[in-house]
Parts: structure tokens; C-alpha cells; sequence
């Protein structure tokens, strides 16, 4: 029987990871209109050296090389979009490694590892090199770099102001823009909200993980602000300082790592938001999303277990 | 009273004796492959000065514990002897810590809490608890000997990595290479990482050896 | 602050940021062995608190004795130890003889969570963190809460890893180990460092 040119197509997990790599790109403009050719430059080393860390493993482990896997692209574009501009070459290099070498190869590759490679590889470095990590620069202008102005000017981000109580310099509304120090590509919200609106449509990633883990995360900052204001700005304010929605959009969503169960990713994001929280008022470093995404990648497991003996014991039809 | 019966008194063999040794040592290392007492490698095992110590403080609190069970652990019934072995244990430490004291001025302060959890340590209730009161004296000194031996290689090579990474230093010797890690080696993350490749290096070593015993028996 | 919030924080703390587990690298033996045994793994956790519960509040109200005197101070791992055996032995004696259905359904699982690490490490963190009464209380029944959540997310490690996927040399125990290392990095950074 012919197929209706009206079907939508078949998500395949290639189609998914070419939309997430075509938005991960996308994060990368910003930053290099602000900072020049750095930021792409760690790109190139970040994602390139994933790759010859993904081949040499499957070298050693005789393992069957796959050229047309696009994920390990992904780990290393994620992993150079969460470090600062200016970071030296050798601090993503070795979260590259990381990834690949302790959280992805030895649990079987692709489609197999129990954790988010990309945010194992980056919570590594930040616990081993937090200084590196978060020494942010500030923009200082549309196309400094391309007119001789090479100097990165060290400056701290929101989170690090809201870490100590204090209310950040810039307003919500204008870190919408990325112009303000932080990781690489997560600055731009405006930029990150229309690549997570584009994923989901797109049906390359799931909704409910994110939207939850913002909910609960903006209920927490409302309920408990870090900083004298109204619970309103400080919504906006945690939001959108750190690499919180980037990690909402781009890790949270990890279709290998996440929950398989509708209400089981609900739960998942929920307690991410819940989790992301509790470090950024009680931790000891300024951000700690990689560190929430592997809470709860930890605890994956056992939602959806938890989910389908509720079913079970409902007597409802267990999905399969 | 429980004897070791006929099936569990073995002929004593050198070569027996040598099997246990090696099986202890790396075939079946306490750590890499039992699991057991990883608290002192990934906590305790960033510095290669405290791994010695501590690897001494074992042997001496192992080596008689094991022995006293061998002689009398028969005789104890099963629900009696974990404590007792945890007893006897927290008895011999006492000697053994005075002895690495003065072997080395000042380790138990340095040691802390590592010396005190020696006493509970999983690898040396295991070996008294279950294997010396069933086995031959001379079977249980060569097992100790060799689980201590393997575990203390484990405990050394992993302190001696963490030290270098996080200090550029071996035996808090300058090594004039720095590669600056902060401390995060230090912590147990780092440690539970180490000992994963090692026991990993291990297994696919057995793996092979298995594999060529394998493919070697045919031809005989 | 009242008594059961200094309870509560007490036991939040346990699993989280004092979670001696993670943090201090303390006990992983017992829960891997925990994790092989998902019938067992309530009662183990049960009763690595309540063994717990017992040495901590022992090392709060014999500690400030033996810290008087520099020669006792000496002697006090091994004290703690010699308490710990025996309240041990009389939980086992009372079980085994007074209540010999219910010592043969513990009886797998009495003996590891009595005498490890876990339990030998509370005169520790009571003298680091000064807990006393209630709180006392609430860490350890945090410690067993911690105990109980780390050996469930083990055991669908522990699954996971020897899985057909995994290469042959990282099948099961390497695979675990890497797991929990990972894990590990989110308690570091959540306390900043180590326990002990």
C-alpha cells in the first residue's frame, strides 16, 4: 500500500540529533559576534577531540566505529557552549575525554550511558578547576574582536552576584540579548527559549522534563528568593543567569538518559528543578546544573520503575 | 563443637599454598574484584605516604585476627563470631597502630579516622569472618598475606596517581612536573574512578587468560 | 528551633549534604552487596540506622570521657569498635533467642549492617558535627535513608551495567564503580569537599 505524502515522517534518532545539532549551532553566532573566532575555535577542539576520543576507545574495545553517529558531535558542542570564553584549550579537552572515556564509552556508547556525557565531562572540570570554569568575560561591544580589541575583560556573571545575595547589575529584560558574562551559549535566552520551542516542535525533544524543571524551579525562586526583591524578578533573575535553561532545553531533554514515561519525565524534571535549587542556595560553586543532570539521571530508573508498578497496581494497561 | 571436616582439611601442597597467595594478590584482588574494603582507597588513597601506612596498619591487624580465627573461629557459632571478629579486630589494632606510630612519628594523628575504620575494614572481616576458621593455617597466612599484599598495591598505585595529580608529587617529593588539579582528585569520586580502570585492566586481563585456557584445552 | 525541625535537618542533612556515603567515601562494600539483595535491602538499611542510631548516641555520651585523658584517647577506635560488637551480640543473642522467627528472617542481613564502616564512622561525625540527642536521632535515620536510596539506584546500576552493551572488560563491578564515581561528583559538589 502506497504511504500518504501527508504522514508526518518517522522521528528517527538521527533526525532528532540533526535538529539538536542544527540548534546547539545556532548558540554559537552570538558569541562569536561578541567574542570573535575563540569561542568557535574551542568548538572545533571541544567536538573534534570527542571524536578521536570516541575512535581511540573503540579502537581498544574492538569495537564497530560509526561514522554516521552524529551524538558524539553533540556531547562536544554542549561541552563548548557551557565554558567561558577565554577558558584554556586544555580545560574542555579534558572534559571532552571525560565524556567519552569514563561516562559514555564504558557503559557501551551511544544510546547506552546511565549519565549525560557532556555534563559528566563538564562537572568534572568544574570540581577539579572551578576557577577555569567560571571566569566569565564581559561583551564590551558588537564586533570588538573583529576590530582589534583582543582583551577579555574578567567580569562576574549574575549567578556568582546572586550567590552572594546581592541583586545583579544588569535587568532581566536585557539578558535576553547574551550580553552579559557567562557560558559561552548559555546567555542567550531568547535565542536558547526559541531553539527548546523549535525542539519540541520538531518532536526532537520531549516537553514535559523542561517545562517542569522550570515550573518548579521558578516556584522555588518565588518562594525563596536569594535576594530582596519581588518574587517575580526573582524569577526572572534565576532563570535566566547560569546555564539553568540551557540545561532545561539541551540536557534535560536527553532522550538516552531521561525517564521513558510520560509522568516519569514530569517527575524527572521536577525534581531537576527542585535539585538545581537546593545548589545554587546551598552548594559551594556559583552554578550547578551539570551537577542536577546527573542527579537526576541517577534516578531515572527509578521513576519510570516507580510509574509502571503504579500502573500495575491501578490496573491500568502498562505502556509500553 | 564443629571440626573441619575431611572434605575442607586439603593435602598440604607448596603449590596449593602458592594458588591462594596469587589468587589473593590480583586473580581474585580483594578490591578490583571482590569489592571489599574500598573505603581507604577511594578516601584515604591520595597520598602515597598515608597508602603505606595504612597498607602496614592492615598486615599487622589482619595477620594475627586471621590466625586466631583460624584456631578457634571453628568453635564459634555463626551468629557469634562477626562480633567477636570485630572485637578481636579493634584488639589487635591496638599493638599494630602503636607499631606503624613508631615506624612512622606522628601517622596516627595524620591517619585520623582511616586508622580507627581499619578495624572494621570489609577485606579483613571477610577473610576472618568467613574464609580462616574453615581453611588450613597455612592456607589462611598465604590468603591474608596475598589479599593484603594485592590490596596494598591497589591502595599504593591509586594514592601514588591522586598524589600526582593533585600535588606533582610522589612520597610528598617534588616531581618538578605540576600538573594543578585542585583537589578535586582527592575526593572519593576520583578514587571510585581510578579503581573502575584498574578493576577494569584486571578483568580484561582474567577475560584473556580465560579465554586462552580456553582455546589451549582442546590440544590437550 | 524546635526539636523535630533539628530532627528533619538533621536527617536531610544525612542524605545530602553529609551524606557519609557520597561524601565520605564511607560503606560502598555493604551497599553493592545491599544492592544484590532488593528484598533484603529495607531491612539492611533498617537496621544500618538503628546500629547507627546506637554508636552515635554511645559516642555522644562516652566521648567527652574518653577525650580527657590523652592515653584512652588513644584506645578509642578500638573502644568504639568493642561497643559496637557488642551491642551487636546482643541484638543477635535477644533475636536468636527471644524472638527466633525473626532472627531467621534477619539473620542475612544482621550481622553486615552491624559491624561496617557505616556504623564504626559515627563517633566520627559526632565529634565533627556535635550531634546529640534528636539530632543525633535524625542523622541516623537520614544514614539509613541514605543507605537504602544508594543501594536502589546501585541495583539499576548494577543491572544496567552487565548488560550485553558493556564492553567485556567494564561488565559489571568496573562499570558500578565508574557509576558511582560519577554519582559522587554530585555530592562533592554539593559539600564542597570531603566528610571526614
Amino acid at each position: 500500500m502506497k504511504k500518504s505524502v501527508c504522514l508526518k515522517k518517522e522521528r528517527t534518532s538521527r533526525s532528532m540529533l540533526g535538529s539538536m545539532l542544527l540548534a546547539l549551532c545556532t548558540l554559537l553566532i552570538l558569541p562569536t559576534v561578541y567574542f570573535g573566532w575563540g569561542p568557535l575555535l574551542t568548538t572545533a577542539l571541544t567536538v573534534g577531540l570527542c571524536c578521536l576520543a570516541e575512535l581511540a576507545f573503540c579502537l581498544v574495545s574492538r569495537k564497530p566505529v560509526s561514522l554516521s553517529d552524529p551524538s558524539i558531535l553533540v556531547t562536544g558542542l554542549v561541552i563548548a557552549l557551557l565554558m567561558p570564553v577565554g577558558v584554556p584549550y586544555w580545560v574542555p579537552a579534558i572534559a571532552a575525554l571525560f565524556a567519552v572515556w569514563v561516562a559514555r564509552g564504558p557503559f557501551g556508547g551511544t544510546g547506552h550511558n546511565p549519565f549525560n556525557p557532556a555534563a559528566a565531562g563538564v562537572a568534572f572540570v568544574t570540581i577539579c578547576w572551578p576557577q577555569r570554569v567560571f571566569a566569565y568575560a564581559a561583551p564590551v561591544g558588537w564586533l570588538p574582536q573583529w576590530l582589534g580589541h583582543s582583551a577579555l575583560i574578567p567580569a562576574s556573571s549574575p549567578a556568582a552576584v546572586l550567590k552572594d545575595h546581592l541583586k545583579p547589575d544588569i535587568v532581566p529584560f536585557e539578558m535576553l540579548w547574551g550580553k552579559f558574562p557567562g557560558p559561552v551559549g548559555a546567555t542567550a535566552m531568547l535565542i536558547i527559549g526559541a531553539c527548546g520551542l523549535y525542539l519540541i516542535l520538531r518532536r526532537a525533544a520531549n516537553w514535559e522534563a523542561p517545562l517542569f524543571f522550570l515550573l518548579v524551579a521558578a516556584g522555588i525562586a518565588a518562594a525563596a528568593p536569594r535576594i530582596a526583591c519581588s518574587p517575580l524578578t526573582s524569577v526572572k533573575y534565576e532563570l535566566m543567569s547560569g546555564s539553568l535553561l540551557f540545561c532545561a532545553v539541551f540536557m534535560m531533554t536527553d532522550p538516552v538518559t531521561a525517564p521513558r514515561t510520560s509522568i516519569g519525565r514530569c517527575l524527572y524534571g521536577a525534581f531537576g528543578g527542585a535539585v538545581i535549587m537546593a545548589f545554587r542556595h546551598f552548594s559551594t560553586y556559583e552554578q550547578g546544573a551539570c551537577f542536577a543532570v546527573l542527579a537526576c539521571n541517577a534516578i531515572a530508573p527509578l521513576l519510570d520503575r516507580a510509574v509502571l508498578r503504579a500502573r500495575a497496581w491501578g490496573g491500568k494497561r502498562i505502556e509500553t | 563443637m564443629k571440626r573441619k571436616t575431611a572434605e575442607k582439611r586439603r593435602p598440604g601442597s607448596l603449590r596449593e599454598t602458592r594458588t591462594i597467595f596469587f589468587n589473593g594478590l590480583f586473580l581474585k584482588n580483594p578490591v578490583l574484584i571482590g569489592a571489599l574494603g574500598l573505603y581507604p582507597v577511594v578516601a584515604a588513597g591520595y597520598n602515597l605516604r598515608m597508602a603505606v601506612q595504612l597498607s602496614l596498619l592492615m598486615l599487622f591487624i589482619s595477620l594475627p585476627t586471621g590466625v586466631i580465627f583460624c584456631l578457634v573461629g571453628e568453635f564459634l557459632p555463626g551468629w557469634l563470631r562477626p562480633g567477636a571478629v570485630l572485637a578481636v579486630s579493634a584488639a589487635c589494632y591496638l599493638p599494630a597502630a602503636w607499631l606503624v606510630n613508631q615506624l612512622f612519628p606522628g601517622s596516627l594523628n595524620t591517619m585520623g579516622i582511616f586508622a580507627g575504620l581499619m578495624i572494621c575494614n570489609s577485606m579483613v572481616l571477610s577473610r576472618c569472618n568467613d574464609y580462616a576458621p574453615a581453611h588450613l593455617l597455612r592456607a589462611v597466612l598465604a590468603d591474608i598475606l596475598g589479599c593484603v599484599l594485592g590490596y596494598s598495591l591497589v591502595l599504593c598505585a591509586v594514592a601514588c596517581l591522586r598524589e600526582y595529580l593533585q600535588r606533582g608529587s610522589v612520597w610528598n617529593g617534588s616531581t618538578g612536573l605540576y600538573i594543578p588539579a585542585d583537589r578535586g582528585t582527592a575526593l572519593p569520586f576520583f578514587g571510585f574512578i581510578v579503581l573502575g580502570f584498574l578493576a577494569a585492566l584486571v578483568q580484561g586481563i582474567n577475560l584473556r587468560r580465560e579465554k586462552k585456557s580456553g582455546r589451549e584445552a582442546p590440544r590437550t | 528551633m524546635s526539636e523535630f525541625a533539628k530532627l528533619c535537618l538533621a536527617t536531610l542533612a544525612a542524605v545530602a549534604a553529609e551524606n557519609v556515603l557520597f561524601s565520605g567515601g564511607v560503606g560502598f562494600s555493604r551497599v553493592l552487596r545491599a544492592a544484590r539483595r532488593p528484598g533484603l535491602m529495607g531491612l539492611y538499611s533498617f537496621f544500618v540506622g538503628l546500629f547507627s542510631l546506637f554508636t552515635l548516641l554511645l559516642a555522644g555520651a562516652v566521648g567527652p570521657i574518653l577525650a580527657a585523658n590523652s592515653t584512652i584517647l588513644f584506645l578509642r577506635p578500638a573502644i568504639y569498635a568493642v561497643c559496637a560488637a557488642l551491642i551487636y551480640l546482643a541484638a543477635a543473642f535477644l533475636c536468636r533467642f527471644l524472638l527466633p522467627k525473626l532472627y531467621q528472617k534477619i539473620a542475612p542481613v544482621l550481622a553486615p549492617a552491624a559491624v561496617n564502616c557505616i556504623v564504626l564512622a559515627m563517633p566520627y561525625v559526632q565529634r565533627r558535627f556535635s550531634y546529640t540527642g534528636w539530632e543525633a536521632v535524625g542523622f541516623a535515620l537520614g544514614t539509613g535513608i541514605a543507605f537504602y536510596l544508594a543501594s536502589l539506584v546501585l541495583a539499576e546500576a548494577q543491572a544496567r551495567c552487565k548488560k550485553g552493551c558493556v564492553p567485556r572488560a567494564f561488565r559489571n563491578l568496573p562499570a558500578t564503580l565508574l557509576y558511582v564515581g560519577i554519582l559522587g561528583m554530585v555530592f562533592a559538589a554539593f559539600t564542597g569537599g570531603k566528610l571526614f
